[in-house]
């Protein structure tokens, strides 16, 4: 039984979210976007390490990608 | 949002076949399943835990045969157990209708039950159809029932004290902690919010670690240094290969016209040889011809004797003087000799021919004249006759030895050597010319010896070339696959540059995120404890502690010393100022705080999902346990109450009234068997087929199967109504 607290969480992250500079135009909401499908992702596949690391790593380097683009390098 | 439709219990424990269903009234939303002491409300309750959670969820119950395996089942029979649940999952995107069985065989053997070929299945309505949910079977129903929250959501009042550290006399602080700080955490989604900061850790330290094991910068600009070296080294070596490759061309160009010139003095020695030949030919035949002409001149020598050779040596005088003779005569020149004939003509006038002589006449005057003539000559006449009467004598000798034959022979022979001659001189001249050749010739073999000499000194230095070219190619070789093999070092190197920068900047971001969730769970957690323990505190003064039983001013939650970097939770309790330690609370006090932190955290969860709560009001006062329910099913704190109890529990005449006007659904369990202890220890089936009845009376109704003897009194004080024809679901 899920809880009721995504709303809350979001609220709370997006106001973390100001004290991070900003690399990008949308780097903050990718943040937090990223931030509320991690969490969300724990609470469906905690016990499931491999798919879970994936999952974490796929918001990590799509918005690593984006800062790279944004700052002129690239990505591989 | 959760919410129960019913559960159908199929030959578990107690249960032959039931289905009760929850109310899905939102005016009463409360489903009251009531029963004496024993008469299976708890075994209910573990068909429902059992169906969510499977066997793992069931405590050990002594001396009970099993939990599961219907208490009639005879050894050797294998009864299939079954318990449906049927359950809608509301969410932003409507609501599913889903359809939980759990299934399983067990056997008994007189020793043990065995429990196998356990089955599970989820399916989703869809239309008037139910579909199997075979992938995400395992994960919906996490998402719905999650196990860590199994007891929070099936509580009883046991249950709620242990949230407090357990039974007066035996608190356990820790138990108290720990279970207080795993409900907080589980039920506000804290503890996803930490273990996602802490992944987010591990997948920092992950791209750091990747970072750090790829080559560095510096590394790469090593590379690129030693790159250009070896390019250079590469670019020298081809280079000294070029020209070694020239100067073998250059080489071998020469060598051909080396060889070639050997091939044109080998020619010419060739062509010596002929010349050699002709010229041992012509000598051969200079040699016999003039063998031939020694031979001829031997033969001719042998032809003159002194007479012969006389003869043949005045032959030529002979006729020398007759040539000188001849112009004599044609001046009339008389030999002496005939000059005494003559006048002897004249005087006899008559010519030997018979011409007369006379005188006067022009016969004898012509000769008159010559014998006038001849003697003006008669000197020189006299001396010629002399010779040629000399060269007569010679000559007549000569030719009177000679014969034809030997003139024959002799002539021949001069005419044969006369013929050889101009042979042998011309046979001379062709020697001379081809000894000059030879001579040439011989002056070519020299040059051919230096030709040769020349062409192997230039052999000699092809090879050379070539080995060093040779050597040269590999050096070149070498050098390109170290150049490649740097270049693609080099690549690679940028690669792991690339990636390096790019782990990096993972590792950034995946600290930026941990920093977020992990603020977000700071806030969140410090005021949501702070939300719960405010709760708590307010439902345990409003609603519990407003009985007297209460020792307790305030309560409510608060963080303790941290073990490491994990906080931990403990329920506190205050007497006026001074905290009260929760150890010195008795049994009534202990369910209060324990049921006031309960329903505090299912409100501080804003998920509307069941609340299934066995003997929660067990032990309270009426005050208390219309508080509870009031505030169970008062508006929507609780998303589907589902309340457990007995008849003494509900005896409360306000209570009653209250049930009455909040229980959607009110279902009453009655005992067949009431054999001491837990039901599902009861007397096996053969004495009571059927453990339990259960009936639909309301709480103010009773029939003839429900709570057997019913309540006289009551039904005669008309506070309960018995009916005739209720429902027996089982």
């Amino acid at each position: 039984m899920s809880t009721g607290n995504t709303d809350r969480m979001r609220t709370e992250i997006e106001k973390a979210c100001a004290g991070v500079d900003e690399l990008y135009p949308g780097y903050r909401k990718a943040l937090v976007d990223a931030a509320l499908e991690c969490i969300s992702a724990t609470a469906e596949h905690d016990d499931r390490r491999v798919y879970i690391n994936q999952r974490f790593d796929t918001q990590i380097q799509t918005i690593a990608t984006q800062v790279e683009v944004a700052k002129g390098g690239g990505s591989n | 949002m959760i919410r129960f439709d019913s559960i159908r219990v199929v030959n578990f424990a107690l249960y032959t076949d039931v289905a009760l269903h929850f109310s899905q009234d939102p005016d009463r939303p409360l489903t009251l399943i009531r029963g004496q002491n024993e008469s299976g409300k708890t075994t209910l309750m573990r068909a429902f835990l059992w169906a969510l959670f499977g066997q793992t969820a069931l405590p050990r119950i002594p001396d009970a045969r099993h939990p599961v395996r219907p208490v009639w089942a005879k050894p050797g029979e294998s009864p299939r157990t079954r318990v449906e649940v049927r359950f809608r999952a509301g969410s932003d995107r409507g609501v599913s209708f889903f359809k939980l069985t759990r299934a399983v065989d067990t056997s008994d053997n007189g020793d043990a039950v065995a429990y196998g070929n356990e089955s599970v299945a989820l399916l989703r309505r869809d239309g008037d159809d139910w579909k199997e949910q075979e992938d995400e079977f395992q994960l919906l129903l996490k998402q719905f029932f999650r196990p860590e929250m199994r007891d929070f959501y099936f509580v009883d009042a046991d249950k709620a004290v242990e949230f407090v550290g357990g039974p007066e006399g035996r608190h356990n602080d820790q138990m108290m902690r720990d279970m207080t700080t795993q409900s907080i955490r589980a039920l506000l989604g804290l503890d996803m919010m930490l273990k996602a900061k802490d992944r987010m850790d591990d997948r920092q330290t992950s791209y750091l670690k990747q970072a750090g094991s790829q080559s560095s910068a510096a590394g790469q600009q090593d590379l690129v240094k030693e790159l250009e070296d070896k390019d250079e080294a590469f670019k020298t070596a081809t280079n000294r290969l070029a020209e070694l490759a020239a100067q073998e061309r250059e080489h071998e160009n020469t060598l051909k016209n080396a060889e070639h010139e050997l091939e044109e003095s080998l020619s010419k020695l060739e062509e010596l040889s002929a010349t050699n030949v002709q010229y041992e030919e012509v000598t051969r035949k200079l040699n016999d011809a003039r063998l031939k002409q020694n031979e001829l001149l031997n033969e001719l020598a042998a032809c003159l004797d002194d007479d012969r050779l006389f003869a043949a040596l005045l032959l030529p005088v002979i006729d020398g003087v007759m040539d000188k003779l001849q112009p004599l005569k044609d001046k009339g020149y008389i030999p002496p000799s005939e000059l005494t004939l003559l006048p002897r003509l004249l005087s006899r006038d008559k010519c030997i021919c018979g011409t007369d002589l006379l005188p006067g006449s022009v016969p004898r005057k012509h000769i008159e004249d010559q014998i006038s003539k001849a003697q003006s000559l008669r000197g020189q006449s006299q001396m010629l006759d002399a010779a040629l009467e000399t060269a007569r004598n010679f000559g007549n000798r000569a030719v009177g030895n000679v014969d034809r034959t030997w003139k024959e022979l002799t002539e021949s022979i001069y005419k044969e050597l006369g013929n050889i001659d101009p042979v042998i001189l011309q046979l001379t001249e062709q020697q001379e010319a081809l000894r000059e050749e030879r001579d040439k010739a011989g002056a070519t073999t020299g040059a051919l010896r230096e030709l040769q000499k020349h062409r192997d000194e230039l052999r000699n230095m092809l090879d050379t070339l070539r080995d060093r070219r040779k050597a040269s190619e590999v050096d070149v070789e070498r050098l390109q696959r170290e150049v490649r093999s740097l270049r693609e070092r080099i690549r690679v190197a940028a690669s792991n540059e690339k990636r390096t920068q790019h782990a990096r900047c993972c590792a950034e971001v995946a600290e930026h995120l941990q920093t977020v969730i992990g603020a977000a769970y700071d806030v969140i957690e410090r005021e949501q404890v702070l939300d719960v323990s405010r709760s708590m505190n307010t439902i345990f003064r409003n609603v519990i502690s407003a009985t007297s039983d209460s020792l307790f001013g305030e309560v409510g939650i608060r963080p303790v010393a941290t073990q490491g970097f994990t906080k931990q939770y403990e329920v506190y309790t205050m007497e006026g100022n001074r905290e009260k330690p929760l150890a010195l609370a008795n049994g009534a006090s202990r369910r209060a705080i324990g049921v006031a932190f309960v329903l505090a955290l299912a409100e501080e969860t804003r998920t509307k999902v069941p609340l299934v709560a066995d003997s929660l009001l067990h032990a309270m006062s009426g005050a208390v346990k219309y508080k509870i329910v009031d505030y169970l099913t008062a508006g929507d704190r609780i998303g589907q109450p589902v309340l457990f109890g007995t008849r003494t529990d509900l005896l409360d005449d306000e209570v009653t009234e209250l049930l009455k006007r909040r229980a959607g659904k009110t279902y009453t369990l009655t005992s067949q068997a009431h054999a001491g202890g837990d039901v599902v220890r009861a007397v096996p089936a053969a004495k009571c087929a059927k453990q339990v009845v259960i009936c639909d009376c309301e709480i103010d109704q009773v029939c003839p199967a429900c709570e057997r003897a019913g309540d006289q009194a009551r039904i005669a004080e008309g506070r309960l109504t018995l009916r005739q024809n209720s429902e027996v679901l089982a």
